[in-house]
């Protein structure tokens, strides 16, 4: 008696646990608030099935020392998010990685169909610096010419100050022309190289140069201590807002190339993920017609289980949240038949218990300890190749094998907790001990 | 059933060298993620394929082919193309009104191509490897009966010969119907690898407690007791399988197909080498002197 109490227990616990879980896969499903964490429990689907644009980009560190590279990259990563954020895409992934020699920085857009703007806002390094004018004399002696007439105009030299001292910059207008302005503002040090540069270039003139040309020029009239200075250009109100706008998301560390780039259209990933629910259903009604038919009551018991196992499965993939794509849908399908194979185990061994003479009690619970061998040591070597192919496989292979552990795990949850416990429980029944039930011939009553 | 082992490994001897050869002379249609290259999926308002070639043939310095593609589509593929070039053709095809949608653009550099490469084939050895070790291990037991290690070498045999099976098939497809062998089959490849192994050892531990029951029955019998009493649990579950890839195969989109049927392939296989050539290469190996 005290055992027909603990199954219940453990019935109304996965009832509950069930229970809990459709309600977060149903529509109406809550929020999860915890402290820092926040979860809004909608699936994530991958690129490859809402569509977006997924970019590798290498990262040139040729000009920095090894030490610097670590910081020069997450630099980069965090200018490119900037950039991605004043876009308005939502949740962009930007992540970095190092492939022999070659660090890299990949991005992932979601959702976002024409990639050309987004490629060409990651790409644009605005690269503000300043540059003094060099006299006459010393640009001679510099390029070691004799011949004044040799120079085409002024020469301007780099300086120390680049927008790498910018902390910030805005939009105005000159308020005698009217002309929009961008306003520069720097930080500390630029704010002393900047007074340095103006007391020391009294009546010269410094140049502004973006991208390696030159946009303006003015005449240093005076000193210059409040780290201020203005670019009017002659731009456009819209030009001048996103010249702002691209210096306050700060400039790249370093050079990055684009050396890869997937996109999927809307369509293509909202179509492939519509037609794979549908199928699935399908395929799953299908697993559970067929497994009613063949082992009838306990085919029963399966599909509850999968009904169980499917159902915990989607809610902690919106737990976790774990991003589903193709190959993660390939591991979902090839888990349930996993989870099928734990209840075709011991229900083919329970057949073969009731055969030998056995009576049910007893065939069913050594059939499950004969089964239950079986199941651990595949599902263990299963478990194996999940974390071998997560551990060195590339994004979408990892993208299996995390679906694929997770469906190795709960599927042998499911066949050791619920398929046992139902079985156990439903078949302790005289009513349910009968062959039409079973599908075995002559069972033996228990005395 | 599997009494004549020498007759079942011959058999399947013979299919691993075919698919051996298959894919050394046939060589494999490789995808542009394993090469590198550009493909450039479109929806199109008119499908006169001729047209459309020759007009980004003589418009465009970019050497490319077109093909026609499933569902109405059309495929565009060449050397890894720059943002610029891309965006170039777009234009054209936009400007002549050909362009209708722009399902997916992909572009891939050769090192990352090669990279893929090595990663996908670092992946499958060390899983190849442990899978040796972890049967090993969990055949401990057994070792009065058959060397465990033998029960990994045996198993693995059966998964090559499935892999090996189910690439030969995709040279051939990739042959005589364009279908390529890219990073989406690896994933095939490692579910089948995943299946295929999880099959034998239900067989396997089938062989052990046989054995363990019966411990006066020669080898050949106890295997084919274990063969026989698995096999409706062995078709059982590959049938369960098949019934979700086949709806996935009727309902799914253009984009698994191909997926979806080298898991089924895979499936069958591997339900077969389970029951026809792990147990018979374990018994080979179980009498070669130690």
């Amino acid at each position: 008696m005290r055992e027909r109490k603990k199954l219940w227990l453990i019935i109304i616990g996965i009832v509950a646990l069930t229970g809990l879980s459709g309600w977060l896969n149903s529509p109406v499903h809550p929020s999860i608030r915890i402290g820092q964490l926040e979860r809004d429990l909608n699936i994530k689907l991958g690129l490859d099935l809402q569509g977006g644009a997924h970019l590798i980009y290498k990262a040139d560190l040729s000009g920095i020392t090894a030490d610097e590279a670590t910081d020069a990259l997450a630099g980069v990563r965090d200018v490119i998010e900037r950039r991605v954020n004043a876009f308005g895409i939502s949740e962009p992934v930007i992540r970095t990685n190092k492939s022999g020699d070659e660090h890299r920085v990949i991005v992932e857009l979601a959702g976002v169909h024409d990639p050309n703007a987004a490629i060409e806002l990651i790409g644009a390094t605005p690269q503000l610096d300043f540059r003094r004018e060099v006299g006459e004399e010393e640009a001679l002696e510099q390029f070691n010419i004799d011949d004044p007439t040799a120079l085409t105009g002024p020469v301007f030299e780099r300086t120390q100050l680049t927008g790498r001292s910018l902390k910030r910059s805005s939009v105005s207008f000159d308020q005698t022309s009217s002309q929009p302005q961008v306003n520069l503002e720097f930080d500390g040090e630029g704010t002393d190289i900047f007074a340095d540069l103006t007391k020391n270039n009294l009546g010269k003139r410094i140049a502004i140069y973006l991208d390696e040309v030159p946009i303006s020029a003015p005449v240093v009239q005076s000193e210059i201590t409040n780290g201020q200075a203005v670019i009017s250009g002659g731009f456009s109100l819209e030009e001048a807002k996103q010249l702002s706008q691209r210096l306050n998301a700060g400039a790249l560390p370093v050079p990055i190339e684009l050396i890869g780039q997937q996109t999927i259209g809307p369509s293509l990933g909202s179509l492939s993920i519509e037609r794979s629910i549908r199928a699935g259903m399908f395929g799953l009604i299908a697993v559970v017609v067929w497994m009613i038919i063949y082992y009838r009551l306990p085919g029963i018991i399966a599909s509850t289980s999968l009904v169980v196992y499917a159902t915990l499965f989607l809610a902690i993939v919106r737990i976790m949240p774990i991003t589903l794509t193709l190959a993660g849908v390939a591991g979902f399908i090839l888990t349930v038949g996993m989870a099928v194979d734990a209840n075709v185990l011991i229900f083919e061994r329970l057949k073969e218990n009731l055969r030998l003479g056995r009576s049910v009690p007893f065939a069913v619970r050594d059939g499950f300890k004969e089964a239950w061998d079986s199941i651990r040591a595949s599902n263990i070597s299963s478990l194996l190749t999940a974390l071998v192919l997560y551990a060195f496989g590339t994004s979408m292979v990892r993208g299996f094998a995390i679906t694929f552990g997770l469906g190795i795990i709960l599927s042998m949850f499911t066949a050791i907790v619920v398929t046992r416990t139902l079985l156990t429980l439903i078949l302790s029944s005289k009513i349910t001990q009968k062959s039409v039930l079973l599908g075995v011939k002559n069972i033996k009553q228990a005395s | 059933m599997i009494l004549k082992t020498k007759l079942w490994l011959i058999i399947s001897l013979v299919s691993l060298l075919c698919s051996s050869l298959i894919i050394v002379v046939i060589r494999p249609t490789w995808g542009i993620d394993f090469t590198g290259g550009s493909l450039l999926e479109l929806q199109t308002e008119n499908q006169d394929i001729e047209k459309i070639r020759d007009l980004l043939n003589n418009e465009t310095d970019i050497s490319l082919s077109v093909q026609e593609g499933s569902d109405e589509t059309l495929i565009v593929k060449s050397t890894p193309l720059t943002e610029a070039e891309h965006q170039e053709i777009i234009t054209l095809l936009r400007r002549e009104n050909i362009l209708k949608e722009e399902l997916r653009f992909e572009s891939i550099g050769p090192t990352i191509g090669a990279e893929l490469r090595r990663k996908s084939l670092t992946a499958v050895s060390l899983v190849v490897a442990v899978l040796i070790a972890y049967l090993a291990y969990t055949f401990r037991q057994a070792s009065g009966f058959i060397a465990s290690w033998k029960f990994g070498l045996a198993a693995v045999y059966a998964l090559m010969h499935d892999l090996l099976f189910v690439m030969a098939i995709f040279v051939l497809l990739g042959k005589f119907g364009g279908v390529m062998i890219d990073t989406l089959f690896v994933t095939a490849m490692l579910a089948i690898l995943g299946y295929s192994v999880n099959d034998t050892i239900v067989i396997f531990n089938r062989l052990k407690s046989e054995w363990t029951i019966n411990r006066n029955e020669s080898l050949a019998t106890i295997s084919d007791n274990a063969v026989k009493k698995s096999l409706v649990r062995s078709l059982n579950t590959s049938f369960t399988t098949l019934l979700v890839l086949g709806a996935l195969l009727l309902f799914g989109g253009s984009t698994i197909r191909w997926f979806i049927v080298a898991l089924a392939c895979g499936t069958i296989v591997g339900t077969y080498s389970s029951l026809f050539i792990a147990p018979p290469a374990l018994h080979f190996l179980a009498k070669v002197r130690r």
